[in-house]
């Protein structure tokens, strides 16, 4: 049975999809389709693109290392302490990126509370292809861990300990009962992490620079091409198209894998 | 027969203690009954290692499971705490929890898997076992393509094929229906005889202790009341717990002049079992349901010598209507019963199986007030305590 919706909801409910639509849409009308094909293959575009899928892969690698770790100890933690996990796990989330770029600098700088240390060794983090995976990172993981965390609430602990009573041991439990049972939301949190890379901005120009070849990511060869410093507005658009078409890709796979979601 | 369980078990929760100690002999099956809240569950979780008890001393086929260090043993002693992975123990719910992504064979292997027996032996093994159930066309279906008596029944034969030293039941039956409990509990005490399986079966059905256990321990408010074979605690219930759950009426009382003499003041006559106890010694009287007779209150009490009669009423006169007054009961509820309805009566608390149709013709509704009467040939009264 389908609910009833009041028919005066139906106008807030179009203003609201159509904020969300009208300006990809606007977009997609300025799209000079003739031009795509050259400001794609031009190489400062392939050079943001295959760094940015670099980068991102890596920066979702490890959220998923350290990611699926944490989201299992803020699940299986006491309410309380569960609580505050979770407040800190979606700092980033509702912090402006920029101010985590600040942030990241004030860690990982040259004078920062980590870098000096780093320094002394002869490493450096800021401006390099590193700077631009913990960036990402740093506003990625929050996806992962909520995803993952809700998952492991909702699947509960009544399996494990059946897993225990027939014998198996933790490991074991996480990897053959804890792990599958969650597939679906690991599954989702692993994608949105990879596409909150892919789409990161603000904390890699300020962490990590807009270096050609080394930290200049998609959304920054988009932001250095619509400012006219690159090429053309155009190449900005077709780089734009570029990454909405990878978005939607995404989308449609996390759909597709998650049967648990009505179609 | 060698003790294979040797338990003491001490949880708190609250204002709540669980304090029982229980014994269960190699291949036994033994029913624990309880109230809701009784602990039951509490129990097996403890024993299964799943609930960390206050002070614990379990012991398997002599094997130290848990052990605590005794607040006033001298020697003192090392805290020993299996891990629930290492303790043999297997528990099955009422709810199968079956693994959603595994396949049945793939569950009922799990168990082999995990404890290092090789894939193809352990589907061999776990294919034997659903074949035991009755299961063996259905070894590659998901959970979600079973119906809910087949999922019990993997679940069943995925706890027995872990091979547990012990296995624990807790209310295995109670979310199938009828037809399917019935089925299930036929095929459950045909597994658990033949592989000899050392069980503790927490139920709330009398049925499955009759059927499936020969032995009945009741915990009541976390303690263990009565516990032995079924027909010593369930033929001569101590408890109106007990006596309730078999289907008896229970009512204690002291010993006078034959009859026992019912807080209420009334009297109940019947056979004396065993010697016969002293005069003012506290005894109880036990009838099943059916053999209480009933009429509306309206229509006269039931005075006869034998039966439930009045407190010794000085004059003849007054007798009869002494008699009426005392042996009449509140209708509290009206419950469907096998061959016909079950009244329950207050004041005094009673049960009363009689048939629809002399429900119909007295129009009786829960309030009204009935006159009732027993066959003291069908009255057991036994030394309490």
């Amino acid at each position: 049975m389908t609910g009833r919706v009041p028919r005066l909801l139906y106008i807030p409910a179009m203003i609201g999809l159509a904020v969300m639509v009208l300006p990809i849409v606007a977009l997609l009308v300025r799209v000079d389709w003739a031009q795509v094909p050259k400001a794609l293959t031009s190489a400062q575009a392939i050079s943001a693109l295959t760094l940015s899928l670099q980068t991102a892969a890596i920066a979702t690698a490890l959220c998923f290392i350290v990611g699926v770790p944490l989201a299992l100890v803020i699940a299986r933690s006491s309410r309380r302490l569960a609580g505050a996990l979770r407040a800190v796990t979606s700092l980033p989330l509702v912090l402006p990126p920029l101010v985590g770029g600040i942030a990241l600098l004030y860690l990982l700088g040259r004078t920062g509370l980590l870098g000096a240390s780093l320094a002394a060794f002869g490493i450096q983090i800021p401006f390099t292809t590193a700077a631009v995976v913990i960036a990402q990172s740093f506003v990625a993981l929050p996806f992962l861990v909520i995803s993952v965390e809700g998952a492991l609430r909702t699947a509960g602990t009544r399996y494990e300990a059946v897993a225990a009573t027939l014998g198996a041991s933790r490991w074991t439990t996480f990897r053959r009962v804890t792990l599958p049972l969650v597939a679906p939301g690991l599954i989702a949190g692993t994608v949105l992490c990879f596409a909150r890379a892919l789409g990161e901005f603000g904390a890699t120009a300020l962490f990590a620079g807009n270096a050609e070849g080394v930290t200049r990511t998609m959304p920054l060869a988009i932001y250095t091409a619509f400012n006219g410093a690159g090429v053309s507005q155009d190449a900005a658009i077709a780089l734009s198209v570029l990454l909405i078409a990878v978005a939607i890709l995404i989308l449609l796979l996390v759909r597709s894998w998650r049967t648990d979601v009505p179609r | 027969m060698t003790a294979a369980l040797e338990a003491e078990i001490t949880v708190r929760r609250g204002p709540f203690t669980l304090d029982v100690a229980l014994s269960v002999a190699a291949g036994q099956l033994v029913a624990l009954l309880g109230p809701n809240g009784a602990g039951k569950s509490t129990l097996l979780n403890a024993l299964s290692g799943l609930v960390t008890p206050d002070r614990a001393r379990v012991q398997l086929f002599g094997r130290m499971l848990d052990a605590a260090p005794s607040r006033d043993s001298v020697l003192g002693g090392r805290t020993v705490r299996v891990a629930p992975e290492h303790r043999r123990i297997g528990l099955l719910s009422q709810d199968p929890l079956l693994f959603p992504h595994l396949t049945a064979l793939e569950n009922v292997a799990f168990g082999q898997r995990v404890q290092g027996i090789d894939t193809a032996a352990a589907r061999r093994d776990a294919l034997d076992w659903l074949d035991a159930v009755g299961l063996a066309d259905f070894s590659g279906r998901k959970p979600a393509a079973l119906s809910g008596g087949q999922q019990q029944r993997v679940a069943i034969a995925r706890a027995l094929a872990a091979r547990p030293d012990l296995l624990l039941l807790d209310e295995p039956l109670a979310a199938l229906d009828v037809q399917t409990a019935a089925q299930t509990r036929r095929m459950l005490v045909e597994r658990l005889r033949s592989s000899g399986t050392t069980t503790i079966l927490v139920t709330h059905d009398v049925l499955d202790a009759i059927t499936v256990a020969g032995r009945c321990a009741i915990l009541s408010e976390g303690r263990i009341v009565d516990d032995g074979p079924n027909e010593t605690v369930l033929g001569h219930p101590r408890t109106a717990f007990i006596a309730d759950l078999a289907g008896m009426n229970l009512l204690t009382g002291r010993f006078a002049a034959g009859g026992v003499a019912v807080a209420d003041g009334w009297r109940v006559h019947g056979r004396v079992e065993g010697l016969g106890p002293a005069d003012g010694a506290t005894v109880s009287a036990t009838f099943s349901p059916s053999a209480v007779r009933m009429r509306r209150a309206e229509m006269g009490g039931y005075a006869r010598p034998g039966g439930a009669d009045a407190r010794q009423a000085e004059t003849g006169a007054d007798a009869t209507h002494a008699a009426a007054e005392a042996c009449v009961a509140t209708i509290a509820a009206l419950e469907p019963a096998g061959g016909g309805i079950r009244l329950r009566l207050e004041r005094p608390h009673l049960t009363l199986i009689t048939p629809h149709s002399r429900v119909v013709e007295l129009d009786l509704r829960i309030g009204d007030r009935v006159a009732f009467d027993i066959d003291a040939s069908d009255v057991t009264i036994r030394s309490a305590g």
